[in-house]
């Protein structure tokens, strides 16, 4: 007894012989596809590094701010007192009862001694110093803005006196400018903190 | 090849590389979410601080609170992220005052930023805290 078995291969094609090479147009055909392939890819990687390069600026400037702010929070809280002012030609000036308390510095007064957060107006730099010699840091650089510092009431009015229950308002706007494999960017930081009133 | 079999190995082709975006796009979409997180968080923390400075001093005479909700409205906020005016969302902080205990006094203070991202998804930022007369 004798069994056909049909052939499923398609019609137009003859079977493959064990020498049989690729054609002109299969060739064709599949580096198409395979250049299609690596171009979909490469495409893909650059645009994953471009947003990578977005989100580390970010994070990066994120990070430095956190530090900073949280430390500055952190001594406005255990505080004595806070004044806002204004630093020019290397001297604060703390504003007085009746002027709009907002400016570019933020004294922070203690005990014995005291620290000052200020924006320097020559390089547009924002700084930290204490009463200790030599003590300086620069804490951010390329500040846009020059009024920074402000106090408000509960409802976010800017004062004009120097109530002792009052929210510091920190607005800090600045410029970080191109680096290598991070773009340029502009950055807004907003807080705000009341010290702790004994 | 059959044209079946370039059909088929293009769209495996397809989704390949378009896996591989949609993977870039979500990875983008996330941090700018977190970010966004971020932002609502401090938001709230600033209205926390609102809460800390107001006068609330039951034991004068006579008594002083200004430590209820009617003093804090509902605000509404902006995130910016950049600072730029590039991607901006509005916000809606909310805040909720209520009086746990009258002897030792304390209140509790529940602060919610609530925004939506990408115009779909309604995320909600709380943060609360407890807050005596004398602090």
């Amino acid at each position: 007894m004798r069994f056909h078995v049909s052939h499923p291969r398609s019609s137009f094609r003859p079977p493959a012989t064990p020498n049989e090479g690729f054609t002109l147009p299969e060739l064709l055909i599949s580096i198409s596809v395979f250049s299609l392939l690596v171009m979909g890819i490469i495409f893909a990687n650059l645009y994953g590094l471009s947003m990578f390069q977005i989100t580390e600026t970010t994070l990066n400037a994120t990070d430095d701010a956190r530090k900073t702010i949280g430390r500055m929070t952190d001594e406005i809280r255990v505080s004595n007192g806070v004044y806002i002012g204004n630093v020019q030609n290397g001297t604060n000036a703390t504003l007085l009862d009746g002027e709009i308390q907002q400016g570019s510095s933020l004294l922070i007064s203690n005990s014995a001694d005291y620290i000052i957060y200020f924006v320097n107006p020559s390089d547009r730099s924002f700084r930290r110093t204490t009463s200790a010699p030599n003590s300086t840091t620069v804490m951010a650089e390329f500040v846009t803005n020059a009024v920074v510092f402000s106090a408000q009431d509960h409802l976010g009015t800017v004062l004009t006196n120097n109530q002792n229950n009052r929210v510091i308002h920190l607005n800090l706007e600045f410029y970080q400018a191109k680096r290598a494999n991070q773009i340029a960017q502009y950055y807004k930081l907003e807080t705000s903190v009341t010290r702790r009133v004994e | 090849m059959t044209l079946v079999e370039v059909v088929i190995s293009m769209a495996i082709t397809g989704m390949a590389v378009g896996g591989i975006v949609n993977g870039y796009h979500y990875c983008t979409n996330s941090a700018q979410k977190a970010a966004l997180s971020l932002a609502a968080n401090a938001l709230a923390m600033e209205r926390i601080e609102e809460t800390r400075s107001v006068t609330w001093a039951p034991d004068r005479s006579p008594a002083v609170d200004q430590l209820v909700a009617i003093n804090f409205t509902n605000k509404t906020v902006t995130l910016d992220l950049s600072g730029s005016g590039a991607v901006v969302i509005p916000a809606i902080i909310q805040t909720e005052i209520s009086q746990v205990s009258v002897n030792p006094p304390l209140k509790r203070i529940r602060v919610a930023c609530i925004w939506q991202y990408q115009g779909v998804e309604w995320i909600t930022n709380i943060i609360e805290t407890c807050r005596a007369p004398v602090q």
